[in-house]
């Protein structure tokens, strides 16, 4: 029942909005004008196509490059390869907004950092602009690398090197070997993975807003959100079409993942597999270094250096007035800004903890259950990925209005948290999918059968078990809530409004440097937190070593890409 | 065909020795079979000679060529060594199909695809699997698969053949006859082997000649027979399957025919000598529980002695029994064809019993004339005779 409320309902207001007109507050008839418009309207062709490019080139540049950091991690003895997979978690724990609003600061067209270095050299206008097709397309593909990474390196790293091996024996050399034997046998985890991140981009809605709209680019996410916001009357019909047609397209892609693994089973084959040393490279493995070096200066270094500089110059891209805290004094004690940072706390610790609540127990159902409850409920959870958060965003907005009990919700903080929820939990139910599946259920019969009675084996079995993940799972939560953009800007109410919205504001009006320390005060928070907790970790470990690894954050971080 | 000559391999896993100068001929045509407990190398040998693993020294000559030279820096790799190999996982790949793994050695050799087509059709006919050509490999038993891994190693037709423990993953049955078909798939393609194997049944059944290994080095080298009836020493004995391995002392010899007192006891038990064992001299005599004959009455004739049955457990057509002979515990096989129903020894009977000298073997000879190996003597063999 709740399951129907929280996640199908919404879905269905998606679909009843695309052919009504106007809000659903208002009584309007149904009709098929809203789509028919839609249809022929040529923006949307030009949505669906900007779409469809970024799509390709980011989904295809993420896997390609994900995969490819994926087997020097797992398979070879490129220096630097044991760096990878730190990276790539630190890299994911970063919100998306965090790289655009760093990239943004160094390579737009007038102020922007890297242009600014280039002037210093000699060089006339400027070396790059961010806000073009090139950038966006960069910003993205580096963007969702570290996802597509996670994805695949446990396809590399389980898969039996003996393979590699056979097609060495019957002499093949090491690229044909790597093209004809080690993709292809990790082929449906390829797959897998570069849909799910043509799945995720499709979806985005910061870097195009922010970046893409500055060029003219307009994805389904920012059209949808221009059609609401930026046009008055707000064009919900089209909103709700162009919505209708996104979900459309990402259960395609959905379906086609189905439908591209049919009857292929690539589980290992039996036996046991044979762990060797990793592939020697030659000196190529110089080049790959100089790569990972590379990949981690413009994904993460590069941006956080922008963000740190930015927020401690009075005047964003000015030199000359040196360096201070001015910023980071003013974000602390303006009303408004701290208003701002005592909101975004409070909404991703309370949201989080809601999310892996909400998540754990689902799962638990999904995983123990039977029959009609489990199917509905593993379909109504799966429904919030196949929703990007402008759009669930705009349902949600819609589904209050419709009921006339529900009204006063409209423009709540309380919406905003209770769809921030909702959009984190295809994240949080991975975490505790990951969780739960390392508790079998002969661990729980096992406590049953030494007596202890249910409650007994919950607490002292099941949620010790499940708390690091939970905990680990929380705070990712947190951090994907405090980095949301699309649901805050539909459904924030006026006045209260949390860090991702305010700092996006501010780099709007060219108060680059204030947006920075804003963010900066969050990311230094939860840097802080997770260091905190890696270290009680660590000496936790240290107290009580056990034979049997406990499940660890980081253990159940990898397994949302499993 | 492919003549192997190794010497002096080594290979070291950062401090870890794991072959300790490896010497090592096989002849065209053989079969060679690499026996020994789990992490004694075997896997290591094998990958050495086959080029997937780069050894720390030594030369390896192959088909007349160098493959591997650590003095002079030669190292061929695998791909270019012309070799087959089947792996204990099979490695088939998952998103092939039958024919194309098979096929896919030859396409790397650039046959033709006619002739391609043709060769695949033959193997997979040796290999009994004809009419599978479409079939993904993922959708085959174990055994089916083993068969892949086999047709798709001897596709290119290399001169040579290593096998890690293919047959390990398969249930008895099955393995006899995969064993089988190895065996006769290498007298068909005239091809040499390597396999490894730590079953000594099956390195029995199939091979020309065993090298017995332990940790890193060649213990024996022979043929089968050489092996089962002659082992030269203790480890060899206890792991050809000979249940009594006793510590004693020379004191008598007699053509070929040594009498050895054993420790902390008043037993003499003779056995074959193949090295010269004087009067004195420390040795292990080892026999195997087949070799102790029963006897009604416990006379005092040379060479037979008295013992206690302890425990019997029946096997079908034999029986086992752990006695006690002047404190001694022995092991005796009787196998129930040779007894009468009212024969069977019980729990408490006192028997007479004898070794026969001719299946007996003297190992391990340690001259007299050096005492502090005698200490290390002792403390081996006490170890091998401790309750088993
Ligand atoms: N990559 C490696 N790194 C470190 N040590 C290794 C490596 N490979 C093998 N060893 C060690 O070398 C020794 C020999 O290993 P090897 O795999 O050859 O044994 P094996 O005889 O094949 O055993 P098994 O019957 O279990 O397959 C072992 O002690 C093993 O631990
Ligand atoms: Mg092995």
């Amino acid at each position: 029942m709740a399951l129907t409320v929280i996640f199908v309902y919404p879905v269905l207001m998606i679909v009843i909005g695309a052919f009504r007109d106007g809000l659903p507050s208002q009584k309007m008839p149904f009709t098929m004008e809203g789509l028919v418009q839609a249809v022929t309207s040529e923006d949307t062709w030009t949505t669906l196509s900007n779409s469809i490019i970024l799509v390709l080139v980011c989904g295809t540049i993420a896997t390609v490059g994900g995969g490819f950091f994926a087997w020097i991690a797992a398979s070879t003895n490129v220096p630097g390869r044991r760096l990878l997979t730190p990276l790539m978690v630190i890299n994911l724990f970063v919100p998306p907004l965090f790289n655009t609003f760093g990239w943004l600061m160094l390579g737009n067209q007038q102020n922007g950092l890297l242009n600014q270095f280039a002037r210093t050299l000699g060089i006339e206008g400027s070396i790059m602009n961010i806000q073009s097709w090139g950038g966006l397309c960069l910003l993205m593909s580096l963007g969702y690398m570290p996802f597509a990474y996670l994805l695949m390196l446990g396809a590399f790293k389980n898969r039996d090197q003996s393979l590699d091996e056979a097609a060495q024996i019957s002499g093949a050399g090491t690229l044909r070997t790597f093209f004809t034997i080690t993709v292809p046998s990790i082929g449906p985890a390829i797959s897998g993975a570069a849909i799910l991140i043509m799945v995720l981009v499709f979806q985005a809605f910061d870097a195009p807003q922010l970046i893409g709209r500055q060029a003219g680019i307009y994805v389904f996410s920012t059209q949808i959100y221009h059609y609401i916001r930026d046009e008055t009357p707000g064009k919900y019909t089209a909103g709700f079409a162009l919505s209708l047609v996104l979900i459309v397209l990402v259960i395609l892609l959905f379906l086609l993942q189905r439908w591209m693994l049919r009857g292929r089973n690539f589980t290992t084959l039996t036996g046991k597999t044979s762990r060797r040393e990793p592939q020697e490279l030659g000196p190529v493995r110089w080049v790959f270094s100089i790569v990972i070096v590379l990949f981690m200066v413009l994904n993460f270094l590069l941006p956080l250096f922008a963000m740190v500089l930015g927020s401690l110059q009075p005047i964003f891209g000015v030199m000359s007035t040196g360096l201070t805290l001015d910023n980071y004094v003013r974000v602390l004690t303006d009303p408004q800004l701290s208003s701002s940072l005592t909101l975004t706390a409070w909404m991703s610790i309370l949201g989080g903890l809601l999310s892996m609540c909400a998540a754990l127990v689902t799962s638990y159902v999904v995983l123990r259950r039977r029959g009609f409850i489990k199917s509905y409920t593993s379909l109504a959870v799966w429904i919030p990925w196949a929703l990007p958060g402008i759009v669930l965003a705009l349902a949600y907005l819609f589904a209050v209005l419709s009921i006339p009990a529900t009204r006063g919700l409209y423009g709540t903080a309380t919406l905003m948290i209770l769809v921030l929820v909702v959009g984190t939990i295809p994240l949080s139910s991975r975490i505790a999918e990951g969780a739960l599946a390392q508790l079998s259920p002969e661990l729980e019969e096992a406590g049953r059968t030494s007596g202890a009675n249910a409650l007994r084996v919950l607490v002292t079995i099941v949620l010790r078990l499940v708390v690091p993940s939970f905990l680990a799972g929380w705070f990712l939560s947190m951090l994907f809530i405090s980095g949301n953009l699309a649901i805050p800007m539909l459904l924030a109410p006026p006045g209260l409004q949390p860090v991702s919205q305010t700092a996006f504001q501010m780099f709007l009006v060219g108060d680059m440097s204030g947006g920075a320390a804003l963010f900066m005060v969050i990311l230094i928070a939860a840097a802080a937190v997770a260091v905190l907790s890696g270290l009680s970790m660590y000496f936790a470990n240290r107290i009580q070593r056990r034979a049997g690894k406990a499940p660890t954050g980081v253990s159940s971080l990898t397994h949302i890409a499993s | 065909m492919t003549e192997v000559l190794v010497s002096g391999l080594t290979k070291r896993y950062g401090s870890k020795l794991a072959l300790h100068g490896l010497d090592l001929q096989i002849a065209p045509g053989e079969f060679v079979t690499l026996l020994g407990p789990s992490g004694c190398g075997k896997t290591t040998t094998l990958r050495c000679l086959a080029g997937l693993e780069r050894p720390t020294t030594g030369t390896i000559t192959m088909g007349g060529r160098a493959v591997v030279d650590t003095e002079r820096g030669v190292f061929v790799p695998a791909d270019k060594r012309k070799v087959g190999m089947v792996f204990q996982s099979y490695a088939l790949w998952p998103h092939m199909s039958v024919s194309e793994n098979v096929a896919y050695p030859l396409k790397v050799a650039r046959l033709g695809s006619q002739d391609r087509q043709q060769r695949v059709h033959e193997m997979l006919d040796a290999v009994g699997l004809a009419g599978y050509e479409k079939r993904q490999v993922t959708a085959l038993s174990g055994g089916q698969q083993q068969r892949v891994a086999l047709a798709r190693a001897l596709a290119a037709r290399p001169g040579i053949i290593f096998y890690d423990e293919p047959l390990s993953n398969l249930d008895s049955k099955l393995r006899y006859q995969l064993g089988q078909q190895v065996r006769s798939l290498h007298d068909q393609f005239e091809t040499t082997s390597v396999y490894v194997t730590h079953d000594q049944e099956e390195a029995i059944t199939l091979s020309d000649r065993i090298v017995v290994m332990n940790e890193g080095e060649i213990m024996q080298d022979g043929s089968p027979a050489e092996l089962f009836d002659r082992p030269n020493s203790a480890y060899v004995a206890d792991f050809m399957g000979f249940q009594n391995i006793l510590p004693g002392e020379v004191v008598g010899v007699d053509n070929g025919i040594a009498d050895v007192k054993i420790d902390e006891t008043s037993l003499v038990v003779s056995g074959t000598t193949t090295t010269r064992a004087t009067l004195g001299d420390r040795v292990n005599v080892a026999f195997r529980a087949a070799h102790i004959r029963v006897h009604a009455d416990a006379t005092s004739d040379p060479g037979r002695f008295e013992g206690i049955v302890e425990r019997t457990t029946y096997l079908g057509n034999a029986t086992n029994l752990l006695i006690r002979a002047d404190g001694l515990p022995l092991r005796v096989r009787l196998e129930t064809s040779d007894l009468r129903i009212d024969e069977m020894p019980a729990v408490g009977d006192r028997l007479g019993f004898s070794v026969n000298p001719a299946r007996a073997v003297v190992i391990d000879v340690i001259q007299r004339e050096e005492p502090q190996s005698d200490e290390f003597l002792t403390t081996k063999t006490s170890a091998l005779v401790a309750p088993r």
